[in-house]
């Protein structure tokens, strides 16, 4: 019986509470919990409260629930040999993934969305296998601030469209979207003024439709059809597919393409920047690149 | 009215007011449950720490919790209501809940106290809830910098 009940009369208790109690009376481990319901932007306004809100803030509950539940594979897989060694504090933890991570090489990135614990990631053309990049007479590769990996590829013109890239990586579980992030025309800076250029060398996609495709390991499957008629010099996300990651501990295995292989005309003017997934929620990730 | 082998339990608050509660609603406090499953055996639970005020709505939130019946839906309506109370009140409950160890209490004012928080700015809360601030600017400024991530 002693236990329990030494525990109502000691622990933690030795000064009773005041009848009217201010934030400042709290301790560190309630003010933590009360922490952990906000934002990571209003958690870390409100560290810089005073000394105690500021230890409360780095407690581990706090930021927990906001990781991804397979967020120790993703320590392993993506952080430095010294830093996942060291016992990081969730709140490192997550301050690290929610600023975008390259691997794979430089050509793939990864972050954190803050508010919604979900897993981004983009595919550089670099990382991708497209037929005659090499070649000069079909494409050149442009360094532009226009992209996150600061380098695009174009086509100035080719009768076989095939770019395809895999990726394998532990989301944790959820729903995806794929998307192509492209641009008909190219543009470039003039005066400060962003333009298209070469417009008319442009053509060829309003004839057949680009096939894009996704593929997973484990059978899920997309294809979609799609002409690219946007309004030159635009970025946009063209939607391949979505996919379900069931098991956030298993690494999801997915191939993806987009090709334009008809040999009755010729295709050009087109900026190929990227892959991006995201959970499929996130709608306003496309506004950014 | 309770079954034959429904027990309950008489919690004694810090101003001595008596409460009966059935043992099944009063056990969601692990300190509570944890005297029960180590056998107390005291006619009355003394709750050092928490007074009758208090402790008359820490019931209350327990036995709507512990209603099979009522809904989810009608927990978050309940939960609404209940935390419409004066700041202090609030802080009060955290104060209690912590001490007895009722985690859905617990996160119900802990959402509540940060909901109301969050409204303001930095001087505005340490205004409005007379937090005292002891840090120098310098102070301030390395943790703004040290959080410069969370606003991008």
């Amino acid at each position: 019986m002693g236990g329990g009940f030494s525990a109502l009369a000691n622990e933690k208790n030795i000064v009773t509470h005041p009848s009217n109690p201010n934030l400042g009376d709290l301790p560190e481990s309630c003010i933590a919990l009360i922490l952990s319901c906000l934002e990571p932007s209003e958690i870390c306004k409100l560290a810089r409260l005073n000394k105690t809100f500021h230890q409360s803030s780095f407690a581990d509950v706090v930021w927990e629930s906001k990781l991804p539940e397979n967020h120790q594979i993703l320590v392993k897989k993506l952080f430095s040999v010294e830093e996942s060694s060291e016992r990081l504090s969730k709140k490192e933890i997550f301050s690290r993934l929610c600023r975008p991570i390259r691997f794979s090489g430089d050509t793939k990135e990864v972050w954190l969305e803050k508010g919604r614990r979900g897993i981004c990631v983009a595919i550089s053309w670099k990382g991708m296998k497209i037929t005659g990049i090499d070649d000069r007479r079909y494409w050149t590769h442009i360094s532009t601030d226009e992209s996150r990996f600061h380098t695009i590829a174009y086509l100035q013109q080719m009768w076989w469209l095939e770019v395809e890239g895999n990726l394998e990586f532990e989301f944790p579980a959820g729903n995806y979207s794929l998307f192509f992030r492209l641009q008909i025309g190219r543009t470039s800076k003039r005066a400060g003024w962003r333009i298209v250029s070469d417009l008319e060398q442009v053509h060829g996609w309003n004839i057949k439709p680009v096939k894009f495709q996704l593929e997973l390991s484990n059978g899920q499957h997309t294809t979609s059809n799609c002409y690219l008629n946007e309004a030159a010099g635009k970025w946009m996300h063209y939607h391949v597919g979505d996919f379900v990651v069931e098991n956030s501990y298993i690494p999801t295995k997915l191939k993806f393409s987009m090709a334009q292989i008809d040999c009755t005309h010729t295709k050009a003017g087109l900026c190929l920047d990227s892959v991006f997934i995201f959970p499929s929620e996130s709608m306003k990730q496309l506004k950014q690149f | 009215m309770s079954s034959p082998e429904e027990k309950t339990l008489i919690l004694k608050s810090s101003d001595n007011e008596e409460f009966l509660v059935k043992e099944s609603v009063a056990v969601q406090c692990i300190t509570i449950k944890n005297l029960v499953e180590d056998g107390c055996d005291l006619d009355a639970i003394p709750l050092l720490n928490v007074d009758s005020k208090n402790l008359a709505w820490i019931i209350e939130f327990m036995e709507k919790y512990a209603d099979s019946t009522s809904t989810d839906a009608e927990k978050k309506d309940f939960d609404t209501e209940f935390v419409k109370k004066p700041f202090n009140d609030v802080l009060g409950l955290i104060l209690a809940a912590n001490y007895l160890n009722f985690p859905a209490l617990m996160d119900v004012m802990c959402d509540a106290c940060a909901n109301e928080m969050k409204l303001w700015s930095v001087e505005q809360v340490r205004e409005k809830f007379h937090i005292q601030n002891d840090y120098t600017e310098e102070e301030e400024k390395a943790v703004r910098a040290e959080n410069f991530w969370a606003f991008e």
